[in-house]
C-alpha cells in the first residue's frame, strides 16, 4: 500500500516533475476518507465512485496549479466535494441504496442482518439527502468526517461563517426528520447549540 | 437571510450525535480503489507516452473552439459518401479529437465493417458534463444508465450499455446526436467532435475494455467508421 515516507507535498511535487508513481501513492493514502466524503455526500455508491475517480484525474491533470495555499488533502477533499456537488446538481435527485454485492465464494450473510444494515444506512444516508447539497457537504465533513469548520470552509472554498451557517441549518433540518420519524422527542425546551467552532463530533483536520 | 436560527436543544444534540454515530466511517471497496489506482496509472502512462491515447493539454480555449467550429463545417460535406469506402479496405487510421479540452489521439483505428450501424440509444449524457471542458470524461457505462423507454428489449437482452452524445457545447457548435453502444462498464475518457485520417467525426474513447469508436454522425442512423476494440461489443 502506501509505505512512501515522502510527505503528501512531496509526492505531489514529485508527479507533477513526472514520477508515474507518485499520485498513485498519493491517492492510496486518502481513499478512504475520500470515498467516505463521496459517498455521505453523494446519492449513492455507484454516484461516489465516479466521482472520486473524476476528481482524481482532474487532480492528476491539474496538479501543477496547486499553490501550496493549503493542505494536500484539503486540495482533493476540495476537488472531490466539487466533483460530488457538480453531479448532483446535474443530475436529478434519486435516492437509493445499494445492497453491498456478495463476491463470488464469499460467505453470505444472513438476510436479515443484511436488510437491517441496509436500513441503517437508509435512516443516515436518506435524511442526509433530504438536506440541499451544499448543507449536506458541510454536515459531513465537520459532524460526520469531524473537519473543523475553518478546514472544512477552505474544503468547500467558502468563509467559515457560511460553513456553520449551512451546519446549523443541516442540524435543525436533520433533528426535523428524526422527529418526524420518531425517533426524536417532540421536546419544545430549547436549549443553546454548539458554540463557535464546536462540533457535534468534535474532531479535526 | 429570513431562516429563524432557533438553537438545537441538547436532546436534539445527543440525537443528532447519536444518528451521526450510527454509520461508521465508510471504507472504500476494493474495487473502487482499484478501478481509480488503474484510471490514475492509465493516465500516467498516457502523459509519458507509452499508451494510447495520448492526452497533450491544449492551452487555449479558442482551440477547442477552432477545432470543433472546423469539424463540424467540413463534417456536412465530408462524411457521407466516407463510410462505405473506410469500411471496404484494411487500412489504419488515426482518430484525433479535443475531448476535454486535450488533444487525443487514437492511432491504428481498424475501419469498421460495413453496414456496422450502432441505433439503439440507451444512456442520456447530458451536456452539463461537457462544460467547461470537461467533455464526457469519466462516465462509466452501467445498468443503471439504461433508459427504459428507450431501450430496445435485443439490446437490453445483449447486455451492452450504449452512450448517446450530444456533441457541441458552450462555444462548440451543437452536432446532431450520434449512438453508440459501449461494453458495459466501460469508463468513458472522452466524446468529442474530431476528425479520423483528416475527416471530421465524432470519436468516442473508453477504457476497460479499451475502445475507440469512430463515428460519422452525418448519416442516420450513425455509423461506425473506424474503431478498436479489445472485446467485442456485438
Amino acid at each position: 500500500m502506501t509505505t512512501d515516507d515522502r510527505s503528501d507535498e512531496d509526492l505531489l511535487q514529485a508527479h507533477v516533475a513526472g514520477d508515474p508513481e507518485a499520485f498513485g501513492l498519493l491517492f492510496g493514502r486518502h481513499a478512504d476518507r475520500l470515498w467516505a466524503v463521496a459517498l455521505r455526500t453523494s446519492r449513492d455508491p455507484e454516484e461516489a465512485a465516479d466521482a472520486v475517480q473524476d476528481a482524481m484525474l482532474s487532480a492528476f491533470r491539474r496538479a501543477q496549479t496547486f499553490r501550496g495555499q493549503s493542505k494536500v488533502s484539503t486540495w482533493l477533499h476540495r476537488i472531490v466535494v466539487n466533483a460530488c456537488l457538480d453531479r448532483m446538481r446535474s443530475r436529478r435527485a434519486r435516492p437509493t441504496v445499494s445492497l453491498p454485492e456478495q463476491g463470488v465464494g464469499q460467505t453470505l450473510a444472513e438476510p436479515r442482518d443484511l436488510i437491517e444494515e441496509h436500513e441503517t444506512r437508509l435512516t443516515v444516508r436518506s435524511a442526509l439527502l433530504q438536506l440541499p447539497p451544499e448543507q449536506r457537504a458541510a454536515v459531513v465533513l465537520v459532524d460526520l468526517e469531524g473537519w473543523t469548520v475553518e478546514g472544512a470552509a477552505r474544503v468547500l472554498d467558502c468563509p467559515a461563517g457560511t460553513v456553520k451557517s449551512r451546519c446549523h441549518r443541516g442540524r435543525q433540518r436533520l433533528a426535523e426528520i428524526l422527529r418526524n420519524r420518531g425517533e426524536l422527542p417532540n421536546v419544545t425546551e430549547q436549549s443553546r447549540e454548539p458554540a463557535v467552532g464546536e462540533t457535534l463530533r468534535g474532531g479535526s483536520a | 437571510m429570513t431562516q429563524e436560527q432557533t438553537p438545537l436543544s441538547p436532546e436534539d444534540q445527543q440525537a443528532l450525535a447519536r444518528f451521526f454515530e450510527s454509520e461508521p466511517r465508510p471504507q472504500i471497496p476494493p474495487a473502487v480503489r482499484r478501478s481509480v489506482a488503474d484510471a490514475i496509472a492509465a493516465e500516467a502512462r498516457n502523459r509519458g507516452g507509452e499508451q494510447e491515447p495520448r492526452v497533450v493539454r491544449v492551452p487555449r480555449t479558442w482551440q477547442r473552439s477552432y477545432y470543433v467550429t472546423a469539424a463540424a463545417s467540413v463534417a456536412a460535406v465530408a462524411l457521407v459518401g466516407l463510410a462505405v469506402p473506410l469500411a471496404s479496405d484494411n487500412r489504419t487510421g488515426t482518430g484525433t479529437t479535443t475531448a476535454g479540452g486535450s488533444v487525443v489521439e487514437c492511432p491504428e483505428l481498424v475501419p469498421a465493417a460495413s453496414g456496422h450501424r450502432y441505433t439503439e440509444a440507451t444512456m442520456w449524457q447530458d451536456t452539463e458534463h461537457m462544460r467547461d471542458g470537461e467533455g464526457c470524461a469519466g462516465h462509466v457505462a452501467e445498468p443503471d444508465d439504461v433508459v427504459s423507454s428507450e431501450l430496445s428489449a435485443p439490446v437490453a437482452e445483449a447486455g451492452p450499455a450504449a452512450v448517446r452524445a450530444v456533441t457541441g457545447s458552450g462555444s462548440a457548435v451543437a452536432m446532431p446526436e450520434c449512438v453508440a453502444r459501449l461494453s458495459l462498464g466501460s469508463r468513458i475518457s472522452g466524446v468529442d467532435i474530431g476528425s479520423y485520417s483528416g475527416h471530421a467525426a465524432v470519436v468516442i474513447t473508453a477504457h476497460r475494455p479499451e475502445q475507440v469508436l469512430v463515428l460519422d454522425c452525418d448519416s442516420n442512423p450513425p455509423v461506425v467508421m473506424a474503431q478498436r476494440l479489445e472485446r467485442s461489443i456485438e
